[in-house]
């Protein structure tokens, strides 16, 4: 499904060049539970940032359900970044919109869409949805960002830091949708530095200076 | 998609209030220097032709018998005018003219009407008088008899008050058909033009002082170019008002780019193309400058409805000018907004994360 080969990240830090992604080498199968970890600074963001698309390699290849994303046209680098839900630490929630409308904004530019009573009723956030960000704990924050990526399909969820903002209570909540949602078909990657998190996932990939080392 | 694009309008927008409503003073004052300055340029018109600033004549110092008037018709292409004699009395003016004066003249009446040419058929002797020869004539309504050198006239129209012009103060003048007044009395003829005549010809149609040339046009010239003046530089200032407004709208969406990363960061994130990003930037401040017309154009028309309910004048609103300006103005409220619409839409998902708008 996802495939990097030899992939080369560098970023010019006063005057010198640090290497984010250092020719690493990595494969996500179809319907994986990955786990991420390493300590800050190691390129896990990086990293989900280039299979996300929001980012370009400078050297290697990073292949998307087999083409090459190096070789992609802009729009169809569009394609992968709407394929992929993104869901981030601090929920990126857009505050003027209710819990509804920031869900449904990621259909505004897709096509495909799913109904979104069941996926609330799933998340169980269908009780908030004409409430604001404002008014939602962080664990009901998440779930909404998740009810995002769900509403318009996607199979395959990068999730940066997910549980980092909440408590232990909620992330273990977080991680159990996860799981659900593994279970239902969908690809689960996350990035994290917390074991407990990692323990959860099926494989866990160890980076360390932007390589995977185990 | 409407309620979203209201939303984000009003939730973004809410720190430009004060710049919305400077672009809303700004187009008010646009419209109402063109409304108010067009009722002023009409009433200065309506005033000019009162006083008779558009009217010309030539009066003859010597009897003619030659056909004068009808080559001076004919080469000017003069389409309204009146010949006239007029004689001196004691105590007031008679002025023999044609039914065709009141065109020329604006006659107020208090009672009745301008000679007819109906009247002059069948010589019915009509007659006009001023206001202040009421008394004289011991004739205070029309359809009365007066007795003018032993000739008896039937009044068909008594002035209003204060009817005077630079020609004349119509106050002390009787009017009546020109065929009564033709012995020891100054001749001539009033008339409208649009072009002005020319001293050289009229001297080689009348020969040198055989006439006097009134003519008033460059007055009102020389007055008109002056309102048209100022009301161009009371435009061209209200536009620069307008200017500085819209210059504020684009800074505010400069600046607001910034404070709007995360926004468009989420949007790229969840698939927004640049495009989507630019279409929302252009739409969220054309939508400001709409209201902003729409609010303007509401408050001038009921600016307009209170000065026509509390001054004694009737202000017009003139629909087809105001809509040219209106579009004049969303034309460069459009433009302006490209600059900042176009470095949002290239802003990248990855500058936003860096920016830390969106982690």
């Amino acid at each position: 499904m996802i495939r990097l080969d030899r992939a080369v990240k560098r970023y010019q830090v006063d005057n010198s060049n640090l290497l984010a992604l250092n020719y690493l080498d990595l494969k996500l199968e179809e319907n994986c539970f990955v786990a991420i970890v390493g300590v800050s600074g190691c390129g896990k963001s990086t990293l989900l940032n280039v299979i996300a698309g929001y980012d370009d390699i400078d050297y290697g290849y990073y292949y998307f359900q087999n083409e090459d994303v190096s070789r992609f046209p802009e729009n169809k680098k569009l394609e992968l970044i709407k394929s992929i839900g993104v869901i981030f630490q601090d929920f990126n929630l857009l505050d003027y919109l209710t819990v509804k409308e920031n869900i449904l904004l990621a259909t505004r530019y897709l096509d495909s869409r799913k109904e979104l009573l069941p996926i609330a009723c799933y998340l169980e956030i269908d009780d908030i949805l004409n409430k604001y960000p404002s008014q939602l704990s962080g664990g009901q924050k998440q779930r909404v960002a998740i009810a995002r990526c769900l509403i318009t399909n996607k199979r395959i969820i990068l999730a940066d830091e997910p549980t980092g903002s909440l408590d232990r209570e909620n992330g273990l909540k977080i991680m159990g949708i996860f799981e659900k949602l593994n279970k239902e078909g969908i690809s689960i990657v996350i990035v994290t530095h917390d074991e407990n998190i990692a323990n959860r996932c099926k494989r866990i990939i160890r980076m360390e200076n932007g390589r995977v080392v185990d | 998609m409407g309620v979203w694009l209201i939303k984000e309008v009003f939730y973004q927008r809410k720190r430009h209030y004060l710049t919305t409503a400077a672009v809303c003073i700004s187009i008010i004052l646009v419209l109402l220097v063109n409304i108010i300055s067009s009722h002023i340029i009409e009433n200065v018109h309506l005033s000019f032709k009162q006083l008779g600033l558009n009217i010309s004549c030539i009066q003859l110092l010597k009897k003619r018998s030659d056909n004068w008037i009808e080559k001076l018709i004919e080469s000017n292409q003069i389409e309204k005018y009146s010949l006239y004699h007029k004689k001196q009395e004691r105590d007031y003016k008679i002025i023999g003219c044609q039914s065709s004066l009141a065109e020329i003249f604006t006659f107020n009446f208090e009672s009745g009407h301008f000679l007819t040419e109906t009247g002059n058929m069948y010589n019915d002797n009509q007659i006009v008088i001023g206001n202040k020869l009421k008394q004289y004539f011991n004739c205070y309504q029309i359809n009365e008899s007066i007795i003018i050198k032993g000739i008896t006239f039937k009044v068909v129209g008594i002035l209003e008050e204060d009817c005077d012009n630079l020609y004349e103060d119509f106050d002390k003048c009787v009017f009546i058909f020109i065929d009564y007044l033709n012995k020891d009395s100054q001749s001539g003829i009033y008339f409208l033009s649009e072009n002005r005549l020319n001293e050289r010809y009229l001297n080689e149609l009348l020969g040198k002082d055989n006439f006097l040339f009134i003519d008033q046009s460059q007055t009102k010239d020389a007055l008109i170019n002056l309102l048209d003046l100022i009301r161009n530089v009371l435009i061209v200032l209200a536009f620069v008002s307008v200017s500085v407004s819209i210059i504020c709208i684009v800074s505010n969406s400069l600046s607001g780019i910034d404070s709007r990363m995360k926004e468009i960061g989420i949007k790229k994130a969840l698939g927004a193309s640049s495009k989507d990003i630019y279409l929302q930037f252009i739409v969220e401040n054309t939508v400001i400058i709409i209201i902003g017309i729409f609010i303007s154009w509401l408050t001038v028309l009921i600016i307009v409805k209170m000065i026509n309910l509390y001054a004694e004048t009737k202000v017009a609103v003139d629909i087809v000018s105001n809509t040219g300006y209106i579009i004049l103005i969303l034309i460069i409220g459009s433009i302006c907004n490209i600059y900042p619409a176009k470095k949002a839409s290239e802003i990248t998902i990855i500058e936003t994360i860096k920016n830390r708008g969106f982690n």
